[in-house]
C-alpha cells in the first residue's frame, strides 16, 4: 500500500446507489484502495447501508433511501477512505483445468486474438499464479489478474445465456471462474471439474481477495477423477 | 415461493433476487398484517387454484385484477377472508405478469441464506406444483370474525399494466459514451423473449456509442441500463450478476424496476430520463403511500379485535 492519499470520484448510480471510481496512479493502488474501502464499509454499522461490491478499482455502495442519501453515504466514504487494509497472508490454491475443445470453445479465438497458438495460451494461462482481486457473482466467482496477456481480449459480442459451471474465461487482461450456470460475456478457454463453493460452509468459499490461484492443466482422461467438491480435495 | 430476497451478501457474490415487483409483494404482506419480507407466493404469467384446509386471511396484489373465492369474484388489492374448505382461483393476468398472494401468518418453506426466494445460480427455489400442500402457521380463524363482514375495503388503487410503458431512469456514470448523450435513448424498444429475472433484453433502436471499449468489471445496480458491444440494450433485474463491464448509461428508478418486472415479451418500452430529485420524490411518495396504508390496516385490525394478527414487523410499526 502506498502512502499516497486515495484519489477517487463518486458517481450517483441510480436513486439508491453510488459508484466510487478510484483514479490513483497505479492499478495496484486503485485495487488496494477499493478493497480497503469495501472492507471498511462492510465493517461499519452505517445505518441504511444495504450492500457493498468492491472490485478492481471501484466500489459500488447501495443504500436504503429512507435511512441514507447520496450525500450521507459520500460523507461516510470520505471518512473511511483513509483506512488501511488489514494485512493478509496469501494462500495459493491449485485449480485443475481442462483447456480447449468442449471445455474451452473460445480458446482458438483467444489464441488468434493474441497471435499465439492455443498451446501457448495454455502455457501462459497456467504458467504463473493469478491473484484474486475480488469475489463476485455467480456465487463466489474469483475475478483474477495474472500473467501478462499480450492483447486485451474482447468480450463476446452477445453474452451467453448459460455458462457451464466451472468455465474459466478471459476478458480484457483478466480471468474468471464461473462457479454456476449463469449468463456470461467472457471468452471461455477451459473448465475446472471442481466446485469452488459450498453453501453449508461459512464462508461458502475458502479464498479471499489477495489469495492466489494456479491453474494445473489436466487431460480429458483426468477429468473424471476430479469429481469431489473443492473443500474435500487436497490440493 | 418468494420474498424480498437476499441482501448484504455481495462479498460472496450472491445477488439479491427476490420478488420482481417488490412494491406489490410488500403491499400484499402489509394487507394481511405480515412483515414486508414474509414469504409469499409469486405467480408468474399463469393461473393458480388453491384449496384452504383452514380459515385464512389473504391478499392478492400485482397483475391479477380479480380473484374467485368459491366462484365468487372479488377485487384484488384487498384483505380477503377465506373459510376452511373454500377454493381460491387466481386467473392468469391479462396484462402484467407477476401476481402476489400473501397469507396472514407464516408459510412454512425452506430458506437459504435468509430467503425462501429462488436463485438460479444457487440452484435453489421452490416451484409450486399441482397437489402440493403447504403448511401455514396463522392465528386467524373464523371465530375471530364476530360478524358477517368478511371484507375490508381499503380501496387501494390497483396498478394498471399496459403493452406500452414508460420507464423512468436517472443518468448513469457512462452516459457520456452515448454519441447523442441520454437523448440517444429516445425511441421505442421492445422486450425480447430472451428476457428473464436476470435481465431484460430490448430491441428496437440502434444505439451509437462514442467509445465502445470495455470497462473493467465493477458492481452494477439492479435497474442498470447497459449497452452491449452489438448496440443492444439490457436492463438488469433482481437476479443480475453483481458485476459487469458494459457501459451503464442510465439506471431505472426503484419504481420503474418494479414496473419493468411486470413487462411481458413484446411490451413496448420508452425511457424517460428524470432528475435524481424527481426519482427520489417518486420513491418517497411510494413509501409514504405504503406507510399510510399500513396504518389503516393496523387500525382496521385493531378495531376488529384482530391485533394479534399483526406481525411485530408489520410496516405500520415503522410508519
Amino acid at each position: 500500500m502506498s502512502n499516497l492519499v486515495a484519489e477517487y470520484i463518486c458517481h450517483e448510480y441510480g436513486d439508491s446507489g453510488i459508484l466510487v471510481d478510484f483514479t490513483s496512479a497505479t492499478y495496484e493502488d486503485r485495487w488496494q484502495q477499493a478493497q480497503a474501502l469495501g472492507d471498511a464499509l462492510r465493517g461499519s454499522a452505517e445505518p441504511g447501508l444495504v450492500d457493498v461490491v468492491s472490485t478492481y478499482q471501484n466500489v459500488f455502495v447501495s443504500f436504503n433511501q429512507l435511512q441514507a442519501s447520496h450525500k450521507s453515504i459520500m460523507d461516510v466514504i470520505e471518512k473511511l477512505i483513509k483506512s488501511k487494509p488489514a494485512p493478509r497472508v496469501a494462500t495459493v490454491f491449485n485449480i485443475p483445468i481442462a483447456y480447449g475443445q468442449e471445455y474451452g470453445p473460445h480458446l482458438e479465438f483467444v489464441a488468434q486474438t493474441c497471435g499465439l497458438t492455443p498451446k501457448q495460451v495454455i502455457e501462459l494461462h497456467s504458467g504463473e499464479d493469478w491473484i484474486i482481486r475480488f469475489i463476485g457473482s455467480p456465487v463466489g466467482a474469483p475475478f483474477l489478474d495474472g500473467p501478462k496477456i499480450p492483447v486485451s481480449i474482447p468480450r463476446l459480442t452477445t453474452p451467453l445465456a448459460r455458462m457451464i459451471p466451472g468455465s474459466v474465461a478471459l476478458s480484457g487482461f483478466q480471468s474468471i471462474i464461473y462457479n454456476a450456470p449463469s449468463p456470461g460475456g467472457w471468452q471461455v478457454i477451459g473448465r475446472t471439474p471442481v466446485q469452488l463453493f459450498d453453501l453449508n460452509k461459512n464462508p461458502p468459499v475458502p479464498y479471499h481477495p489477495g489469495d492466489r490461484i494456479r491453474f494445473k492443466p489436466i487431460s480429458q482422461r483426468e477429468w473424471d477423477t476430479w469429481s469431489k467438491p473443492f473443500h474435500e480435495v487436497r490440493l | 415461493m418468494q420474498d424480498l430476497g437476499r441482501t448484504g451478501l455481495a462479498a460472496i457474490g450472491i445477488s439479491a433476487n427476490g420478488a420482481g415487483d417488490q412494491n406489490s409483494a410488500r403491499l400484499a404482506n402489509t394487507l394481511v398484517g405480515n412483515a414486508d419480507g414474509a414469504a409469499l407466493i409469486e405467480i408468474i404469467a399463469s393461473e393458480l387454484l388453491l384449496t384452504a384446509d383452514s380459515d385464512l386471511l389473504i391478499a392478492i396484489t400485482g397483475a391479477a385484477k380479480t380473484v374467485e373465492i368459491n366462484s365468487i369474484s372479488h377485487n384484488t388489492h384487498e384483505t380477503l377472508v377465506v373459510l376452511s374448505g373454500s377454493t381460491v382461483f387466481i386467473p392468469a393476468p391479462k396484462s402484467g405478469q407477476r401476481t402476489y398472494l400473501a397469507i396472514n401468518g407464516k408459510i412454512q418453506a425452506p430458506a437459504i441464506l435468509g430467503s425462501v426466494g429462488p436463485d438460479s445460480f444457487l440452484d435453489f427455489g421452490q416451484r409450486l406444483v399441482s397437489g402440493m400442500k403447504h403448511e401455514i402457521e396463522t392465528q386467524f380463524n373464523a371465530g375471530l370474525m364476530g360478524s358477517d363482514f368478511s371484507l375490508f375495503r381499503f380501496n387501494f388503487p390497483a396498478p394498471n399494466y399496459s403493452s406500452e410503458i414508460r420507464l423512468r431512469a436517472t443518468v448513469g456514470p457512462d452516459a457520456d459514451r452515448l454519441k447523442a448523450g441520454v437523448a440517444g435513448l429516445a425511441g421505442q424498444f421492445t422486450v425480447l423473449p430472451q428476457s428473464d429475472h436476470v435481465g431484460m433484453r430490448l430491441s428496437g433502436v440502434d444505439i451509437d456509442l462514442v467509445v465502445a471499449g470495455e470497462i473493467l468489471s465493477r458492481g452494477v445496480p439492479i435497474g442498470a441500463i447497459e449497452i452491449t458491444p452489438s448496440g443492444e440494450l439490457i436492463i438488469l433485474l433482481r437476479g443480475r450478476l453483481l458485476t459487469a463491464g458494459y457501459p451503464v448509461v442510465a439506471v431505472l428508478t426503484r419504481s420503474a424496476i418494479d414496473q419493468a418486472s411486470q413487462a411481458t415479451p413484446g411490451t413496448k418500452i420508452s425511457l424517460e430520463v428524470v432528475s435524481m430529485e424527481a426519482a427520489q420524490r417518486e420513491l418517497a411518495e411510494k413509501e409514504d403511500t405504503l406507510g399510510k396504508l399500513s396504518l389503516r390496516v393496523a387500525q382496521a385490525f385493531s378495531t376488529r379485535g384482530w391485533k394479534q394478527l399483526l406481525s411485530p414487523d408489520h410496516a405500520s410499526f415503522n410508519s
